[in-house]
């Protein structure tokens, strides 16, 4: 009888921890797909450019190949730089509402 | 005390699936609290599977013989610490290990991605919930730790004497942290292409987890090598057994994606490629567990025959299934942003080492499952040996090695026919250095030749690129060699540390081949004070004797050992008979850099002469170095690099700087 009593008493204390959070309603989370594939991307740029450094210095690259290849990255980073940072304040405006990107 | 574990598996199932369904509900009606309720539930699944565990060891370390596995893995005579690590000596216990390791994954998995990226977390609680929830069926209705039976024995069977050893404690454990690990990073990756949050498809998140889950395979890979190596008594630690190979299947996987992951990061290529590799490791993963316990195929480390298969074999076509349906669902979002520039290059040679990889990985499966597949098409099973995989993989090692060699000398995107010349020149040098270094010392095989030729043209690349990165250091800072070395390495922690991984596989080649190609053997039948000579080593055998050991007979040989005029010590080599009828075997064994002296007791006269059998493996201790390097660089390779570059300023120039 006891082992039953006991047997109830945590099937009730799993239910009520389980099913606790839909009596506290929590805000939902802000969908992040472009922020994070920008950020990845700017890792990855980041990541590039210090390769191609250590690449270059340690001899395994051409002047010549690095100087266009760093270009072309930091042209990349550039660009997503500007996207994170018009991101970043469509989303400002967006949290203020109508009046505060008025 | 049953009651209560069957209980808290059942209530488990039922969280599980409940988890499963608020995950999706609360995705499509956008109710956060649903989601909140989901993940409480994954967190309940994991505390009953924590009482669940508890009971089992209670009655494991309580010998309570009412339990069938308690009487199946416990006997009085046993030591209590095999009554506890019994726990995943049998096949519930190891699948309530399996389930009870995926929690703890999942806890974590769902706290470091709930405060990164939380709108993963509601498919992730899905994808956890669905694999909790199909070992929990197992566990509740199929194969119960719990089943009890109404007279209970006087005392167990006791385990397998072979499993009483330290290695196979902790072997089982270590390898389940890998095949569980790759769970999370295959539930990573389907959540984010089931929540269309497909940036590389997870991927890059996934990445760090599918290290752990690479390094601990590796290591239960390992340890199941020691303990075959010195309890079975035969001379060597890997025989291609289907459940060693099952093993190695996703660990070959999972390191073609661990180099792979890296274009994808620095190129934002290959993404499509990588989600079907981590798709594939967790597929191959739980297929190692399906051989494991199906009872398909012969194997000294399998569980009995059971038909627990043909569910796995279910669960492994719907998981794989579902998740291939996503990815082609994404495929086209999973495209990636760049071509490869130019044939040699990094990305190149990271290709082809996947393709060498994946070629390795699908000639062991397909040599594993040659038996089932000639007895379904011919009506009878073929067993291809280790010389089918040996002829195979030996080939693809090479390819291997090599690329490990020229893959760091090649510059990301492009290498210039200069810089490669140069970067080359010394690890050839080195190459040929040893190599004729090994002829002129009288070795012949071309095998072994080409194999430490290339081991020193991997291990001089390594040299040159710590070297580099140290000069490069110090020109920028000053720094002493020492410090600039160490800072190197802290601030480089991933390429650093993956070299010094390459360093201790590099050993462990060294190993394998040395032990393979160059032991030597003799059977021996001696008579007291009459010795043996083999190599640099002379045996004397000094008699017999008889004990009891653990509830064992044991025929002990009492030898001397002597190199040259010189006395290493006593040493002895033992059988013990077990009245169940097993037999184990206790190696005696002399272990140096150079080799390992191992001798086993064969069989004896009633007139006390005894059969040995000699044996000197050389370079076996390299591997287990190798080991101890691996767990160096795999630590440093995991500790989280900080951010490349504050949040605002673009890397420009000097962006490196030798280390920041």
């Amino acid at each position: 009888m006891m082992a039953e009593a006991g047997l109830v008493v945590l099937a009730c204390a799993a239910a009520v921890f389980v099913l606790w959070p839909l009596w506290r309603p929590v805000p939902a989370p802000a969908p992040d797909a472009e922020r994070q594939r920008l950020l990845a991307a700017r890792e990855a740029a980041y990541r590039a450019l210090r390769d191609l450094d250590l690449d270059h210095e340690t001899g395994k690259l051409a002047d010549g190949d690095y100087a266009a290849l760093r270009a072309g990255y930091q042209a990349e980073a550039v660009a997503v730089l500007r996207r994170l940072d018009a991101l970043a304040i469509f989303e400002r405006d967006a949290a203020a509402g109508p009046e505060g990107a008025s | 005390m049953a009651d209560l574990g069957r209980f808290a598996l059942l209530a488990a199932l039922v969280l599980a699936l409940y988890a499963m369904a608020a995950s999706i509900l609360g995705a499509r009606t956008r109710r956060p609290e649903l989601a909140r309720s989901a993940v409480h539930g994954l967190v309940a699944v994991a505390l009953l599977e924590a009482v669940a565990a508890a009971v089992l060891w209670a009655a494991l370390a309580g010998r309570d013989y009412s339990f069938r596995y308690v009487v199946s893995h416990v006997r009085d005579a046993q030591p209590l610490i095999y009554d506890l690590t019994s726990f995943w000596g049998g096949m519930e216990g190891s699948l309530l290990l399996w389930a009870l390791i995926l929690s703890a994954y999942t806890l974590a998995a769902l706290r470091s991605i709930g405060r990164t990226r939380p709108p993963l977390v509601p498919a992730l609680t899905t994808v956890f919930g669905g694999i909790s929830a199909f070992f929990l069926f197992m566990l509740a209705f199929v194969t119960s730790p719990f089943a009890t039976s109404p007279f209970p024995p006087a005392d167990g069977r006791g385990m397998n004497p072979l499993l009483l050893n330290p290695w196979m404690a902790i072997h089982p454990p270590t390898l389940y942290l890998g095949f569980v690990g790759m769970t999370v990073p295959f539930a990573i990756v389907t959540a984010s292409l089931a929540a269309g949050s497909v940036d590389g498809g997870g991927v890059l998140l996934a990445r760090r987890w599918m290290l752990w889950a690479w390094y601990c395979l590796t290591m239960g890979l390992m340890f199941g090598a020691k303990w075959s190596y010195v309890v079975l008594g035969w001379g060597g630690y890997w025989a291609w057994d289907p459940v060693e190979n099952a093993a190695l299947m996703p660990w070959l996987v999972a390191t073609a994606f661990l180099h792979s992951v890296m274009i994808q990061e620095r190129r934002q290529m290959l993404a499509r490629w990588n989600v079907v590799l981590v798709i594939l490791a967790f597929g191959l993963a739980v297929f190692g567990t399906f051989l494991t316990r199906s009872g398909v195929l012969s194997s000294i480390h399998s569980f009995t025959e059971s038909s627990l298969g043909a569910f796995f074999l279910g669960f492994l076509a719907l998981a794989l299934v579902a998740a291939f349906a996503l990815a082609a669902w994404r495929w086209d979002e999973l495209r990636g942003r760049h071509e490869l520039d130019a044939a040699v290059s990094r990305e190149s040679a990271f290709v082809l080492n996947n393709v060498l990889f994946l070629a390795v990985a699908f000639s062991v499966f397909l040599g594993t499952v040659f038996p089932i597949v000639s007895a379904a098409v011919a009506g009878r099973a073929i067993n291809v040996g280790p010389p089918f995989f040996d002829h195979i993989v030996v080939p693809f090692a090479f390819g291997i090695l090599l690329l490990m060699g020229i893959g760091p000398a090649v510059a990301w995107r492009r290498a210039s026919p200069g810089g490669l010349r140069r970067s080359l020149q010394a690890p050839a040098a080195a190459a040929v250095v040893v190599g004729l270094a090994l002829l002129a010392a009288g070795m012949r095989a071309p095998g072994p030749l080409l194999a430490f030729a290339l081991c020193a043209f991997v291990a001089a690349t390594v040299a040159m690129e710590f070297a580099g990165g140290v000069r490069v250091r110090r020109a920028h800072r000053g720094e002493s060699p020492l410090r600039a070395l160490l800072a190197l390495v802290a601030h480089n922690r991933r390429r650093y540390g993956g070299y010094i991984v390459h360093l201790g596989i590099l050993l462990l080649f060294c190993g394998i081949t040395g032990s393979s190609v160059f032991a030597s053997q003799r059977v021996v039948t001696l008579a007291p004070g009459e010795a043996a000579a083999i190599q640099r080593y002379r045996v004397r055998f000094d008699g017999l004797s008889q004990s009891a050991r653990g509830g064992a007979l044991a025929i002990t040989a009492a030898l001397r050992v002597f190199e040259g005029a010189r006395d290493l010590g006593p040493a002895a080599a033992r059988r013990n008979l077990y009245l169940t009828g097993d037999v184990t075997t206790d190696v005696a064994l002399r272990s140096t850099p150079r080799d390992d002296l191992y001798v086993t007791l064969a069989g004896w006269t009633p007139s006390g002469r005894a059969t040995l059998r000699l044996l000197v493996n050389p370079l076996v201790s390299w591997m287990w170095a190798g080991g101890a390097v691996l767990t160096l660089g795999a630590v440093i390779a995991m500790i989280p690099e900080r951010r490349l570059m504050p949040r605002a300023a673009p890397a420009f120039r000097g962006a490196w700087s030798a280390g920041e």
